[in-house]
């Protein structure tokens, strides 16, 4: 990677708000009284629907689908926000995107009205999904974010 | 460490300051949705969704014999667990999995009886497919096939009938049935001709069978909710209900294919004409629906599920005043029912009217519209209510814009009106969008076999069915009255025990 400081500055940047997405996604749901993954899940329609399916079909499988979606938010978000453990954060990222991305594909028609774009196999969760692949290789936390202390303990 | 090192390293961390600044700032002027008091006064008045109880297939395996297994025979087969060796083939492995997992009713299909051979010969191969086997594994012997139904009935080993015949023969079937002791399953229209509504009721009841007729709305979540919405009160005095049926394709005006090999040897003519001597005509064997001697038109094959849906929420019962108008204005083929039908149905002592306008050349959307004083009622895969600017219920809310006018509120489920409230920013209170699924008990499930398995509960614990023989002869007389209106080109009135 090239020393430069305006590069890191704008991967740093770019972390942070990837970070603050997944963050608001996962408080946003905490705070919310009765929120649930049901429907959701429920009129998904790619490739894992029947996962999907079979975890509504379970109160106790979803509860726990639901708690896990939380944490996981909350967590990935708070990490690439403040840079700690970035490498294994930005993979996690990548995971839950790719959930979100095959719950409802956009391989579809190309007019669809009830959404709030229009996507032809690219939408915004692959985008994000790329962008931590090349945060995963940066790895801007070391310099910029908490791993800089992992890294340099006695420094 | 160095002051560099340790800003760099803490680079983050102001963000997430900033986050919880603006979150908590957010909070503090943001409205709750839940202490909307609109919102409040909807959840007090509108009980939760009623939970369904599963109909419990338990107890002894009940014998049925199928009278009838064309398009709509073999489907209501398929319902109740059972598809020929080769339909299963051709299904695909999501197919195949969801039929696999259709709970098992624990019926047995013991005997077949249909007109048309070939017909009636793959039908005895689908019942006797237990096991759901595609045809490699397949290897039981076909079920007995009766060549007439009056055999079918007669036959000790069956305990309940399913009738899927064209329309003319669902009373005789019934009244014969019905003096056997056997339960009927009878499709839609209840009958052919008035005199034979009241003839069925009387049978029915005084051989105390159970009976169900085929309108599978009963089990739609949708309109059970929709019941609950109108028996609290949120829509006011209703006064006027549309509903409607548009189709635009040959099958649904009726153009069924007509078998090139069907002949005077594999179909049963005498048999199906109940009155005359008509010469064979395949394409009145084959397309019924099209010809009055056999059918009821639209009155009695599309109307009767509208009516029965309002009649299943409202409880309206039998039109004191029915007209009826329409014409065959797009398929000029042999046929002598409309294709384009309106009816008009009366309600004076109940001051509400219900309209019914269709079309077999049109395929647009027309949802269900229940109009009250206060809200009307919007119900198709969604159920939306619009509150009526002139409302007197709903003014206060009104005039604190707690609620704009005419602006959907979606009221599937309790768990709709909290997430669509929550779920777009831009729109004041509820997400209009649908949620798609009609389950049972959180399940996809077909309505036809939640309708087959309610009747089968029914028979095994003497409990009611929904669409039972009072609800049946509300459908039955109302049908009549439609298609007499029509004919007739008069207005045909109820006087509470006849039609004038």
């Amino acid at each position: 990677m090239r020393n430069n400081k305006s590069e890191k500055i704008a991967l740093t940047l770019l972390r942070i708000a990837i970070g603050w997405l997944f963050f608001h996604e996962g408080i946003n749901k905490l705070i919310t009284e009765g929120w649930t993954a049901k429907m959701y899940l429920l009129q998904s329609n790619g490739p894992l629907q029947s996962l999907y399916h079979w975890i509504v079909s379970n109160e106790s499988i979803l509860q726990f689908t639901n708690y896990s979606l939380i944490v996981a938010l909350t967590l990935i978000g708070l990490a690439l926000i403040i840079g700690l453990y970035e490498r294994f954060f930005t993979i996690a990222g990548i995971i839950i995107l790719a959930l979100f991305y095959f719950a409802y594909p956009p391989w579809g028609e190309l007019i669809n009205n009830h959404t709030e774009g229009n996507y032809l196999l690219v939408d915004k969760n692959m985008i994000t999904a790329c962008a931590l692949l090349a945060l995963f290789h940066f790895n801007i936390a070391k310099e910029f974010g908490l791993d800089r202390f992992r890294f340099k303990p006695n420094n | 460490m160095k002051r560099r090192d340790l800003l760099k390293g803490l680079a983050g961390v102001p963000f997430l300051g900033a986050y919880g600044y603006l979150l908590l700032d957010k909070i503090k002027h943001t409205p709750d949705i839940n202490d909307n008091p609109f919102i409040h006064f909807l959840e007090k008045k509108l009980p939760l969704p009623a939970e369904q109880t599963p109909y419990s297939s338990d107890g002894k395996k009940l014998r049925i014999g199928i009278i009838g297994t064309g398009s709509r025979g073999s489907y209501l087969m398929k319902a109740l667990g059972f598809l020929p060796p080769e339909s299963i083939d051709q299904m695909n492995e999501k197919q195949q999995l969801l039929f696999s997992e259709q709970p098992d009713l624990n019926v047995e299909i013991v005997a077949i009886c249909d007109l048309y051979q070939p017909r009636a010969e793959k039908a005895a191969l689908a019942a006797a497919n237990i096991d759901r086997h595609g045809t490699l594994k397949f290897n039981r012997p076909a079920v007995r096939i009766y060549a007439s139904y009056m055999q079918l009935i007669a036959d000790n080993t069956v305990d309940a009938v399913v009738i899927a015949t064209s329309d003319q023969w669902h009373a005789p079937i019934t009244i014969e049935a019905a003096k056997a002791g056997k339960h009927v399953y009878c499709e839609k229209a209840l009958t052919h001709n008035l005199e034979d509504v009241f003839k069925v009721r009387d049978a029915v009841l005084s051989n105390r069978i159970t009976f169900q007729l085929g309108h599978q709305n009963r089990q739609t979540e949708n309109y059970i909710r929709s019941k609950q919405i109108v028996d609290a009160g949120l829509l006011g005095k209703v006064n006027l209900v549309e509903t409607s049926t548009n189709r635009n394709s040959e099958n649904g005006a009726w153009l069924y294919n007509i078998p090139e090999s069907a002949n005077e040897q594999n179909v049963d003519w005498k048999q199906f004409l109940r009155n005359g001597n008509r010469h064979f005509n395949k394409e009145h064997f084959f397309r019924w629906r099209l010809f009055w001697e056999y059918s009821t038109g639209l009155a009695g094959d599309l109307l009767t599920h509208e009516f029965d849906c309002i009649n299943q929420i409202l409880g309206m019962g039998i039109p004191e005043k029915v007209s009826a108008s329409g014409g065959i204005y797009h398929w000029k083929d042999n046929r002598e029912v409309p294709d384009v039908f309106q009816v008009m149905m009366e309600y004076p002592s109940k001051n509400m009217s219900l309209m019914y306008s269709a079309s077999q050349a049109n395929s647009a959307n027309r949802p269900r519209l229940i109009m009250g004083t206060d809200a009307s009622l919007e119900i198709g895969g969604k159920i939306n209510l619009n509150v009526d600017p002139g409302s007197r219920l709903y003014q206060k809310y009104l005039k604190n814009n707690l609620v704009q006018p005419n602006n959907a509120v979606c009221l599937n489920n309790a768990e709709s009106l909290k997430l669509d409230g929550i779920s777009s920013a831009t729109e004041k209170y509820f997400a209009s969008r649908g949620l798609l699924y009609t389950t049972h008990n959180g399940k996809m499930m077909d309505t036809t076999h939640l309708h087959l398995a309610e009747w089968l509960h029914a028979i095994r614990t003497g409990s009611s069915t929904s669409c039972n023989i009072d609800r049946a002869f509300e459908e039955g007389i109302t049908a009549q009255m439609a298609t007499l209106a029509y004919r007739e080109e008069k207005v045909k009135k109820w006087d509470g025990d006849r039609v004038i």
